[in-house]
């Protein structure tokens, strides 16, 4: 045996650990950029989603039912589950849902006045 | 060696990689806070429309009136800062803003009067500059309601 071999795979030893790292490297790079841009585009979509929805709830430009048998076509057409309320009322929306708030007309206790909307929504 | 020249082309692009995720999830991120703000800005402009001060009068109204007769920037102030008035209505504009207490109301009326101003503890304060000074280098999201020839209302969300 000649003095220093340490066998095929031992001499490439320190390229293959180099190779091995930046593979690594590159593929958490891609894995990274890959989380990124699918989490924003769930954003957009989500964003998407509760625009659409409030846009069912002001139909008519005030709030006359907060939950309209349309905003859940819409909030179903997105893949989303959303929850609605005016002002601090009881909500149900889990930690991670997404929230927008919107001044509105509410006409739906008979009198006009202005009121707080509250959507969150999160994926279904 | 070409382990090495390997693992430095690889890392070189692996950093071209987090750089463009990173410049694409800031710029996503700034189009959903726009797109969110004008949203809210329309909403909320719309929602005064159907407005009433505390007396039981339309709001806008009470603008239009001011505006169109040329008040002087207190009487705009001041509306707006009466709790028998407009107060409860800005209120619940800035209440309900995403951009908290940095949602700026202005007014442009007959002549050269303008007003711009937001709720401070004292009521709403009519600061004169558009934008206000100290805000120049924050971003703006801005909507708007022409409600006569002469008179403007601009709602301002400063960030």
């Amino acid at each position: 045996m000649r003095k220093g071999f340490m066998g095929p795979l031992g001499d490439d030893l320190p390229s293959i650990i180099s190779i091995m790292l930046a593979l690594s490297l590159f593929f958490s790079g891609v894995v990274y950029s890959l989380n990124t841009y699918n989490q924003k585009i769930g954003d957009m979509e989500i964003l998407k989603g509760s625009i659409e929805i409030q846009r069912m709830i002001l139909d008519t430009g005030f709030v006359s039912v907060l939950k309209p048998k349309k905003a859940d076509d819409a909030a179903y057409s997105y893949g989303l589950l959303y929850d609605a309320y005016l002002n601090d009322g009881t909500n149900s929306c889990p930690k991670k849902a997404h929230k927008f708030s919107y001044l509105i007309a509410d006409s739906s206790s008979g009198d006009m006045k202005l009121a707080k909307l509250v959507i969150c929504t999160w994926k279904r | 060696m070409d382990g090495l020249i390997f693992m430095l082309i690889a890392s070189g692009a692996a950093t071209l990689l987090l750089f463009t995720s990173s410049l694409y999830a800031t710029s996503t991120n700034s189009q959903i806070i726009g797109i969110y703000n004008q949203e809210y800005g329309g909403n909320a402009l719309v929602a005064l429309h159907y407005a009433k001060d505390a007396k039981g009068r339309w709001f806008w109204n009470e603008l239009r009136n001011r505006l169109d007769t040329g008040a002087s920037q207190t009487d705009i102030s001041y509306y707006l800062s009466d709790a028998s008035q407009g107060k409860q209505v800005f209120e619940n504009l800035t209440y309900s803003s995403p951009a908290g207490e940095n949602t700026y109301l202005c007014f442009k009326g007959v002549g050269s009067n303008y007003c711009c101003g937001k709720n401070v503890t004292s009521g709403f304060s009519c600061l004169r500059n558009n934008p206000p000074d100290e805000f120049v280098t924050r971003k703006v999201y801005t909507s708007s309601v022409k409600i006569t020839s002469d008179a403007t209302i601009f709602l301002k969300l400063f960030y």
